[in-house]
Parts: C-alpha cells; structure tokens; sequence
C-alpha cells in the first residue's frame, strides 16, 4: 500500500517549497492534496470516504478516475465540483484552493471553471437544446452576439448542430448527452467534470462521445476529467487515475501505446481490483 | 405500529401538507365563523335579530354545497401528496405492506394532519366571529350591545359535521387512487419527463387573438347592453355575453403559453441574461399543463370578486337609498276623504298634532324641529289626477312594469302648496324653489320607469289646470332629490308643487308630520310607537260609521332600514361568504399546482445549481414563477371584474345612489390578503422544497 501511494507520489512537490508549488499550480488545472472525507458524527461510526487522496492534472489533460463500487470516486468528484467540502486537505482548480472560498462565491466559481457532464444528461427538459447550451453563458452575462456564436461553434464540435432546436425528449439519448457536454464545455471551463458520461448509451454513441472529447482535449486543449468503471470509456484517456477504499490505488498512462493495448492495460488493473487487492500487492 | 410511521410520516413531511393544511385550517375557520351568524344575533339590537337569525338559516344550505367545493379542493390537495409520495408508499409495499396497511398509514396521516388542521381552525374561527359580531352589527347599522366572548356548540358541531363529509370523501378519493396504480409506477414516480409540447407558435397567435377578441367583443357587448336587470328577453343576450367571455378566457389561457414565450423571446437581450430563458420557459411549461384549469380559476375569481363587491356595493346602495328616501327619523301621515263629511268635532282637514293632544302626547317630547304638510288629492275643478291622466293628456303610453300587467294608472298625483314644499327643502339642507304665478314642479321618488315617463311628458309640454290657472312647468325634469319623498307618502309616485294661492280654496285629502329626533334612536321609535298606538285609537273612536278617515301611515327610518337590510343583509353577507370560499378553493388550486410543478422539476434546479447558479438567482426565478402563477388569473379576473363591477356599479346607481365605497376596502383587502397568503406561502414552501434537494 505505502509503495503505491509512493508511486503516485512522484510529481507532487513536497509542501515547505511554496515557490515551486506556485510555479505548478500555474500550470495545473487541478491539484488535489491530501484529501479526506469523513462522514459521521462525533458519537457512533465514521465512514472514511476519502483517505489522503492526492494528485495533479495538467491543464489540456483528459484523465480518467476508475474504481470499484464504493471506492470513493463519486465523493472525489463532489469535493471537485465544490458541491462537498473535503474534512482535510486541498482541493484546488486553476490555482485556486477552492476549499476555503465562501458559499456565495462558489456559485460564481463554478459557472466560471467548471463544467458537468452527467450520465442522464440533465437537460432541463423545458428548454431547447440551444437554450440548454446558452444557458451558461446567460448566466454568466455574455452578450447575446458571443453566445449564439460559440453555440454554434461547439455544436459543430459536438454534431449536435441539426438538433439545436429541438426539446431534450425529441432527441435520442446519444445527442442528448452531446448537448450536455456542448452545455458543459461552451463556457470554456478550465475543468470539465464527467460522471459515468456513458453510462447510460449504447456501445456506438459512447464511442461517438468518447471521440468528440478527445478531439475536443485536443484542439481546444481542454481539461476533462472523467469518472466512469467502463475500460472501453477510460481507454481514451491520457491517463487513468485507480481508486479503492479512498485511496489512490495506481495510475496508467496512455503514452505511445495504441489504444487497444492501453484498454487491455486497464482491464488488468480492473481485475485486480475487482479480484482482490490484497492478493496482487 | 402502522399509527406510529403515519404520525412520524405527518411530522417529516410537514412541509408537504402545509398547502393541505392551510387550506383546511381556513375552510373549517370561515365555515364556522359563517354559521355562527345566528348566534350572532344574541349580541344586536331586538329588531335586528330576527333578520340576522333567517340569514343563518340561509348560510347553513349555502354551507353545504360550498362543503362540496372545499371536499373536492381536499381530494385535490390529497393527489398531490400522494404524487410527492408514490415512491415511498411504493416502499412500503416493496417490504411486504399490504394494499390495505398503506391504505391504513395514509388514514391515519390524513386523520392526524385533519384533526390538527381541525383544532386549529376552530381556534381560529372562534377568534374570526367575534369579529364578525362587529361586522355585521356594522352592517346592520346596529351597534354591538351586551358583547361577551361566545362559542357556538352549534356551529362548531355542524362544522365538524361538514368537516367529517369532506374528511370521508377525500380518504375515499385516497385509497381508490392507491388501489388504481401499479407498483412499477409507484417506484418509479421520481424521475418522469415532462413531454407536453408548447402549442406552435402560429396555433397560440391564432387562439389569442381568438380570446381577445371574444373577451373585448363581450366587454363591448355588457357595457352596451347591460346587465339584464329587466330579465326576460334580455337574458339569451346575456347569456351569450357571458359564453363569449367564457370562451375567450379559454382560448386566451391555451394561448398564453405560446404568446408569453413569443413575446418574451422578442426581448432577446434580456431573454437570453441570466436564467431567465429558463423562468419563462419555466412559466410558459406550467401555463401549458395547467391551461384548462387556469381558465376555470380565473372565472372562478372573476365570480369571486363580482359576488363580494357587487354583492356588497347592492348592500351600501340600498342603505343610501333609504336614507334618499327617508330623510327624517319619523313620519306620520293621516288621509281623508275630501268629499267627505269629518266626524263631529273634527277639523276638515286632519290634524295630527291635535288628535296626539287628545292623548296627552306632543311630538315635541322628541323633537325640535317638526314638519307638517297638508297635499291634495283631487281638484275642485278636474277631480281626481292619476297617472293614467298624464298619459293620456300627453299621449303617452301608461308606464308599467315590463312583462307583467302592472300599470301605474291608476296611481294618484297630489298637489301640495309651495310654501310647504319650501319649508321641507329648508329642512332638508335644500335650496328653495320658485315657481312665480304660474308654475309648478314635478317631484318623484318613484322607479326610473315612472321617472322617465314624466321626463317625456314633461318634454311634451305637460300642463295642469289648478284654480283656473294653466300651469306650466319651471323645470324640464322631474325633481328627484331628497326632497321628492315625504311629502305624501315614502313612495312618491307623482307629486306636483303649486303656487300656495291656487289650493287656498281646496280641502286637504291628509296631512303629514315628520321629524328628526334630539332623543336617541331607540327612544324616538318607542315613543313613535306609542303614538302610532294612540293616533290608530283616535281614528278609531272619532271615525265610527262616517268613513271619513281613508287611512293612515307610520313609518321609521328603522323600520325602512330594517326592512330593506332583511334582503341587502343576505345578499352581503353571502356575498362575503361565497366570495372567501371562492378565493380560498382558487389560491390553493393554484397554490397545489404551482408546489407539484416545482417537486417535478427540483432536478432542474440543482442542473442550475451546477451550472453556477447562485441561490439567489434561483429564489429569484421561483419567486417570479410563482407571481406569474398567481398573477395571471388574477390579471384575467380583475380585468372582467372592472368590467362587470361597472356595470353593477351603474345598475346600482339607477335604484340607489352612490355605488362604491371605501367601506368595501376592508372586505376587498381581505380578499387579496388571503390571495397573497396563499402565494406566500406557495414561494416559501416551492423554494424550500427545491433548494433544500442539494
């Protein structure tokens, strides 16, 4: 267990060189240190979520955290997204620690650095689909020129040009989640946060989706981070972060290899966790 | 066990029945400070009570058909707790409850969460009639007599009663719902997509432009018409007005979705600021679903505040109008035969004061200032003049009452000396009138029909021949002030003022007294009273076997109020009555249909929230949501309102005087008071039911 930790370990500047950790965080998009989550009172039992969870994700990285069950990954992905406050530790987005902010400026925090992709795409099922993605940006005040352009643009980026139009219930669920994630990344969000994005589609719209992301990571050089349990999903990613039991278990990158070799990579990591850990290690 | 879930499930889900709550706790409060009405009586005056008592009677059959309206507001109120809750009834099932035990949990939560609103509704009731005892003393121009605080074990029973009716209908509605659903819907039942589309564009331009033109065309249509006061054939046309603007209201409420979404996306810039797409989509979504009964509450409102205002502002006329036409606090008049020979003794003329006197009674003892008038009946020279003469020396036809064989032919026309007639206008606060040699003056208090007739004679150059003089009049228009009544009788159908030279001759057919008290109300009637007693008795003795005396009257201005408030006194008070429940029954229709709108779209907001909506942004958007909700049918009711209320307002000035009132204020304000209650608590409960779901 201590050599797995050591092994992510690695990139992470010890703390005490304050110089240096700034240098870096100008250069992540996000960097999680030693976080824990514990839930339960002061009486009766405690459940520890998360556990010393650190690492850093550069900014353009598209990054896959994996798990079991249980693992954690939901609450990383909450104290991420600033709608669960961490016990310990700091969870900070574009150089900010976003622990520390106050309630009120989280609001404006998270229209402006973060963006959401759910596996039921969250729609709001009153408003077309160009209203869905416009409605970041009306949020944030853009004038109505710049929104109807870079709606357009990402619909383009996306192929969900042609159902604009149309209410969430009158597209399939394959464009719908495109929608979604035209809705999560048309703010130009340092961070885009997708849980199980494909949970819900079959095999040939999450590969539709899955391609979109990696062409949006990069030619836009956006930061996405994607927790899912699906291999097929992950093995589009740069890198694959494990979770277990609140901790970070290992991490593969994808590196030069194909994509069929990185996917057959995962599986092994998946069925030594799904197989019992403590056997492998 | 089961007893114990419902009652923790009652104190977890308070928030759920606040609407089913609110709305019981006021049904059962203005249900029972209404039926104390008989009650009431005890604390007003001796002649007051009687009328008061028969309005109770009334309100209790009004009761119960408005019993009816608030059970099914309960059945109403009921399916959208049960919709909150199908997941977890669902549950209960899923653990092996049976159909009958959950049937079981929702009795006894129903019973609970009744009983509570029950107690809390009688409380309150008990506080709202002791209210009441004032308003309708107030009413009643009546002041509160021996006042104590009371409770009516009547009403309260009768209210428990009704109470119990809606309680057995709602609790069958509940477990006949429960029996009809499956389990998969049950359980299912948290996540469902609105799909209801928005009707085109091109549709809802069509159907607004549809209802508001209907609605105009009926506005166009009741102002030139009317109202159909004269009933008859008047009545289809009416009828029509009220489909047009029926129909209107629907075609506009289906419309209004589409249009509001058109209109606001025309303002593109501010459309698309903040989340307002979002709220308007939001409002237009609701609008749609609810369209049908968004008309229905609007029409609902409408008969809401037409039935208190009109019915009130009937009530304030009528009063008014006694007091046009009693504008003293006591008449007598005594009538004679002119041809006839007075009894031995008797003056030729009759002489009230002197047949008081000979029972030792003076009208002084009430009063200062006292009026006395002799008319005439009959001229030497023409005999008799009715109404009948008057038509026929002008070649009028005889007024009459439309649909009946009612004519006022035979309707007499006194005369009366100016100087008499001057004296009373002194009296009355009134300028003098002039009629110089050979004048004269017209004065009804009688119905516009009869008004209007000697308007056209007058118009066709009516003339009278009194004393040899042909007289002619000084003015083109009857007289129909104050002044116009009591000068024969209350009811002036046709009164001519003469130059006091040319009656010199006449014998008087009866004389009048009146007078306006310095001793209180109660004091002058009982002395009235007596001598009414006493004047009867002197008729009586002088007159037998002569017939000389044709009659005699006596009237108060609190008999005439009481009288008249008999009917405007019910009219108001079911006025008041119908109009609360209305208002109550609309604002917790709306209020149910805006707090299940808002649980089925909690998701969408917590969406927002991820999007970097603060929580104020939503608040904002709930609150205008729930505004729009509550403002629509109001704006929709208002506007026919003013439009109908006008035409009350003016049926009400035609037989009575003034129409409206600042004492309708109160009544109005309460009115909305209870209307804006219910928003209320509608945004409070919607905005903690859905920013609470983080």
């Amino acid at each position: 267990m201590a050599a797995c930790r050591a092994s992510v370990h690695h990139d992470v500047v010890p703390s005490g060189t304050t110089d240096i950790r700034k240098a870096l965080t100008m250069t992540n998009a996000l960097r999680v240190a030693d976080v824990q989550k514990v839930y339960g009172g002061k009486r009766g039992s405690t459940t520890r979520a998360l556990d010393g969870v650190s690492f850093d994700v550069d900014r353009g990285e598209f990054v896959a955290i994996m798990g079991p069950s249980g693992s954690g990954k939901t609450t990383l992905l909450n104290c991420i997204a600033t709608i669960d406050r961490p016990t310990s530790g700091v969870v900070s987005v574009g150089g900010v620690d976003v622990t520390k902010m106050r309630s009120r400026d989280l609001a404006k925090f998270r229209r402006e650095q973060l963006g959401f992709v759910f596996q039921d795409s969250n729609l709001l099922d009153t408003l077309t689909c160009r209203e869905n993605v416009a409605l970041p940006l009306s949020i944030a005040r853009v004038p109505v020129p710049q929104i109807d352009q870079r709606i357009e643009a990402m619909a383009r980026a996306l192929g969900v040009s042609e159902v604009l139009d149309k209410f969430p219930y009158q597209v399939s669920g394959g464009q719908k989640q495109r929608v979604a994630a035209c809705r999560a990344m048309v703010g130009n969000p340092t961070l885009v946060l997708a849980d199980e994005p494909t949970g819900a589609l079959d095999s040939k719209n999450s590969k539709l989706l899955l391609e979109r992301f990696d062409a949006l990571n990069k030619q836009l050089n956006s930061t996405i981070i994607m927790v899912t349990h699906d291999s097929f999903a992950a093995s589009y990613c740069q890198r694959v972060l494990f979770i277990r039991d609140g901790r970070i278990f290992t991490e593969l990158r994808h590196g030069n290899q194909s994509r069929k070799e990185f996917f057959s990579q995962i599986m092994g990591v998946v069925a030594t966790i799904g197989g019992g850990m403590d056997d492998a290690l | 066990m089961l007893f114990k879930i419902a009652l923790g499930n009652v104190r977890k889900s308070v928030r759920d029945y606040a609407v089913y709550f609110v709305t019981l706790v006021l049904g059962v409060c203005v249900f029972y400070a209404f039926n104390t009405i008989a009650n009431q009586a005890g604390f007003l005056s001796k002649d007051t009570r009687e009328m008061v008592k028969s309005i109770g009677i009334l309100i209790r059959y009004v009761t119960v058909f408005l019993a009816c309206v608030l059970g099914f507001l309960m059945v109403y109120a009921n399916n959208y707790l049960v919709r909150r809750r199908k997941r977890e009834l669902g549950l209960y099932q899923l653990l092996g409850c049976t159909r009958g035990q959950v049937s079981l949990i929702l009795f006894f939560e129903t019973i609970a969460a009744s009983a509570l609103s029950f107690l809390v509704g009688l409380g309150l009731g008990v506080l709202l009639s002791q209210l009441l005892v004032f308003v309708t003393a107030a009413l009643f121009n009546d002041c509160v007599t021996n006042f104590s605080f009371m409770f009516s074990t009547d009403a309260a029973l009768f209210t428990l009663f009704c109470f119990l009716l809606i309680f057995a209908v709602t609790l069958l509605f509940n477990l006949r719902a429960l029996r009809k659903v499956k389990l998969i819907d049950l359980m299912g039942a948290h996540r469902q997509n609105e799909s209801s589309r928005v009707r085109s564009l091109p549709a809802s331009i069509v159907l607004g432009v549809i209802g508001i033109g209907l609605i105009g065309w009926s506005y166009v249509r009741l102002i030139h018409d009317g109202l159909p006061v004269g009933g008859g054939d008047e009545m289809p046309a009416f009828g029509v007005t009220t489909l047009m603007v029926t129909v209107g209201t629907v075609a506009l409420c289906f419309a209004l979705s589409g249009l509001l979404l058109y209109v606001g996306k025309a303002f593109r810039g501010s459309y698309l600021r903040g989340i307002n797409t979002f709220t308007l989509r939001q409002i237009s979504s609701r609008v749609n679903t609810v369209s049908a009964s968004m008309a229905v509450v609007s029409m609902v409102l409408f008969l809401a505040i037409t039935s208190m205002t009109g019915g009130l502002a009937i009530c304030q006329s009528a009063m008014e109008a006694i007091r046009q036409n009693m504008p003293v606090d006591l008449y007598f008049n005594v009538r004679s035969d002119p041809q006839g020979t007075p009894p031995a003794g008797a003056p030729a003329t009759p002489d009230i004061d002197a047949m008081l006197a000979s029972r030792g009674m003076s009208v002084s003892d009430v009063s200062d200032t006292v009026l006395r008038m002799s008319y005439y009946e009959s001229l030497p020279e023409t005999g008799a003049v009715t109404v009948a003469d008057v038509a026929n020396s002008t070649g009028l036809p005889v007024p009459g009452v439309d649909y009946s064989s009612f004519t006022f032919g035979d309707y007499p026309i006194w005369f009366v000396k100016e100087s008499e007639f001057n004296a009373q206008r002194r009296y009355l606060g009134l300028p003098e009138v002039s009629l110089g040699q050979s004048g004269y003056i017209l004065t009804s208090n009688g119905s516009n029909t009869l008004k209007d007739f000697y308007r056209s004679a007058l118009a066709s150059g009516l003339t009278f021949t009194v004393g040899g003089e042909v007289l002619t009049p000084v003015e083109s228009e009857p007289l129909v002030d104050r002044s116009a009544a009591m000068c024969g009788a209350v009811f002036n159908t046709g009164i001519v003022v003469v130059p006091d030279n040319l009656l010199e001759g006449a014998r008087a057919a009866g004389s009048s007294l009146s007078c306006r008290y310095n001793v209180d109300a109660k004091a002058g009637d009982d002395w009235g009273a007596k001598a009414d007693e006493a004047l009867t008795d002197v008729i009586d003795e002088t007159d037998s076997g002569t017939n000389f005396y044709t009659g005699h009257e006596f009237v108060t201005f609190t008999g005439q109020l009481e009288a008249a408030m008999g009917l405007s006194g019910i009219i108001a008070y079911l006025a008041v009555y119908i109009g609360f429940v209305l208002v109550i029954a609309v604002a917790a229709i709306l209020a149910i249909q805006q707090l299940s709108g808002c649980a089925d779209s909690a998701q969408n907001y917590r969406v927002l929230s991820e999007l970097g909506c603060s929580r104020s942004m939503m608040s904002k958007s709930l609150f205008v949501q729930s505004l729009a909700f509550f403002l629509i049918p109001l704006v929709i009711a208002g506007c026919h309102s003013l439009v109908a209320l006008g035409q009350v307002g003016l049926v009400v000035e035609e037989t009575g005087i003034r129409s409206f009132d600042v004492a309708l204020v109160p009544f109005v304000v309460a009115l909305i008071g209870v209307y804006c209650a219910y928003f209320v608590v509608t945004y409070v409960t919607s905005r903690s039911v859905v920013l609470s779901n983080k």
